[in-house]
């Protein structure tokens, strides 16, 4: 056997070794850090698996709301889809299937109801959320106001015009800047701070956790659902405040109706909405 | 007539395998071209005249042009020198920077925005320090600039080591014994002979910076006017109104194509063709 070649297969064994080390630790992650795990593996199909296209706002609840489902119904397993509602909607529009549908901007609901895309003897509210101003922990931009957030040099992230959560942020950013709250020219200093609009509301979340921002609109739930200690808060009042009301439905196209409307039914169950109130959802009743 | 059989055999065997390559060869075209024929059929010259002129679409093409082009001549004036060195010295771990040369092409794009995130970031390896002077790096133009310069500047640098390595050094020797300085050496006998092969390099380092996309949003976020460059704009838009992203693409397509078919022209009966 010449050297060169000698030399590859050691190289060859180096790479195998390393990526066997890899996958083995990603292995053991994904067993005991069950709080991350956000898409569920899927097993082979045993009739009970459903997709649920999932608006990004409940990347944090997901992880928990899966597993309580599957483990009160064997034999299913749930993976979600987490992406912007907006991005859900096209992606569905554009033929993509799913089961259920969870929505955080009723008009986009209705639009797809209106285009046939969902039951709709099965699209229900499901649940709330209000905007908060969230900052980095220690709070580098010292912003201890919403005054504050228009202060020159503040750097602030916010969702597109077109996520919920932008739309929502939009509309609360009108009413305080209409109240006598904050000062005049409120609004225009926002938004001169504002130095990246996220397409998902997790993308302003982890922008302000890793404290590169000073400051950001998001909901609640997920101020809610962070580290405690890891960010701080600047409340809304609720008068001023934009309620985001979030809908649930079967989409046509699902081929598991049956397993998609009881995961509806446990969303929609004591057990469901006690999952979401611990993360900050406000109830509907 | 045994002869004859084989020879009809022997035909046949011909024929079928052009057929089984021509088909080949048309299955990968349809698949590359397909896509593409199904976004100009949606778009209709109303829409073009539309969408074109509109602001955010402007902003975002003038935005990609710029920072594109100042990627690209920083990965020339970089990348030319530190190239030549590399391909005419032998060094201890020159493998190595081979390969750190490569693994933008195989690393994902935001992989690489988060990386340059958690480096130049305000809270960053490097970026602390930075602001503590007064210079914030992330979200900034400037970002989209690093974070095209980053992922786009292997393909330069390859095809520079493979022209310079390619070079016979006789070239350079001549020159140096009638008395010239490694410098205009360098300038006038080396350029000249590697310029067709550079000039292609740098175009499809150029061609690849306009249409980053991943590490820009991580590193440079989405701000119209400041970082967002097209294909952001074409993401924004697809979540809102279809057929902005529609003229958008159907611009970059038309850029993307006139940029390879610089590189063919340029690059056609040239001994350093790639």
């Amino acid at each position: 056997m010449s050297d060169s070649s000698a030399r590859k297969i050691t190289v060859l064994f180096v790479l195998c070794a390393v990526l066997t080390a890899a996958l083995a630790i990603a292995g053991c992650t994904g067993t005991t850090g069950s709080d991350n795990v956000t898409t569920l593996a899927t097993t082979p199909a045993t009739g009970g698996d459903i997709v649920v296209f999932t608006a990004a706002s409940l990347t944090g609840v997901s992880a928990d709301l899966g597993p309580a489902f599957e483990d009160a119904n064997p034999g299913t397993t749930v993976t979600f889809n987490l992406q912007g509602t907006q991005s859900l909607k096209k992606q569905i529009e554009l033929g993509a299937t799913g089961d259920v549908f969870i929505s955080a901007k009723t008009a986009y609901t209705n639009d797809l109801m209106a285009g046939g895309y969902l039951v709709n003897e099965t699209v229900k509210k499901l649940t709330s959320n209000y905007i908060v101003v969230i900052l980095p922990a220690g709070n580098p931009g010292n912003i201890t106001s919403l005054d504050d957030l228009a202060r020159p040099g503040m750097k602030i992230a916010m969702g597109t015009a077109e996520v919920p959560v932008g739309i929502n942020t939009r509309t609360v950013i009108d009413n305080l800047a209409n109240s006598t709250l904050v000062s005049s020219g409120w609004k225009e200093g926002v938004f001169d701070n504002v130095v990246t609009y996220e397409t998902t509301e997790p993308g302003v979340v982890t922008k302000v956790s890793l404290g590169e921002v000073d400051a950001g609109f998001v909901y609640e739930s997920s101020y809610k659902a962070a580290a405690a200690g890891s960010l701080e808060l600047v409340p809304i009042p609720e008068e001023y405040n934009a309620l985001q009301i979030y809908t649930v439905g079967v989409l046509s196209d699902s081929t598991n109706k049956e397993t998609a409307q009881k995961f509806i039914d446990f969303l929609l169950s004591s057990e469901g909405q006690e999952i979401l109130k611990n993360y900050g959802f406000t109830s509907i009743s | 007539m045994n002869v004859m059989a084989d020879e009809k055999r022997q035909k046949f065997r011909a024929r079928a395998a052009k057929g089984i390559a021509a088909t080949l060869v048309l299955i990968v075209c349809l698949y590359l071209t397909l896509p593409l024929v199904a976004l100009v059929l949606r778009v209709t010259p109303e829409l073009l005249m539309t969408y074109l002129p509109n602001e955010t679409v402007q902003k975002a093409l003038w935005l990609s042009l710029l920072t594109s082009g100042i990627a690209t001549v920083t990965v020339i004036a970089i990348g030319t020198p530190a190239a030549y060195f590399h391909s005419r010295t032998a060094y201890p771990g020159k493998t190595l920077v081979d390969t750190f040369i490569d693994l933008p092409l195989v690393l994902p794009p935001a992989v690489a925005g988060f990386s340059l995130l958690l480096l130049f970031g305000r809270t960053g390896l490097l970026g602390t320090y930075l602001h503590i002077i007064g210079i914030d790096v992330a979200f900034t133009t400037l970002a989209v600039v690093m974070a095209q310069i980053f992922v786009s500047s292997p393909f330069y640098l390859r095809q520079a080591k493979a022209l310079f390595e390619q070079l016979d050094p006789a070239y350079e020797e001549t020159a140096r014994t009638l008395g010239s300085s490694s410098f205009r050496t360098f300038i006038s006998i080396i350029l000249p002979l590697t310029a067709s092969g550079l000039i292609s390099g740098a175009i499809m380092t150029f061609a690849r910076a306009l249409g980053e996309f991943g590490a820009t949003i991580m590193f440079a976020g989405n701000l119209p006017g400041v970082t967002q460059t097209m294909p952001l704009a074409i993401y924004a838009a697809m979540q809102g109104n279809f057929d902005v992203a529609i003229a958008i693409s159907v611009l970059l397509v038309a850029i993307s194509l006139a940029i390879m078919l610089a590189v063919r022209l340029l690059t056609r009966n040239r001994k350093y063709d790639v």
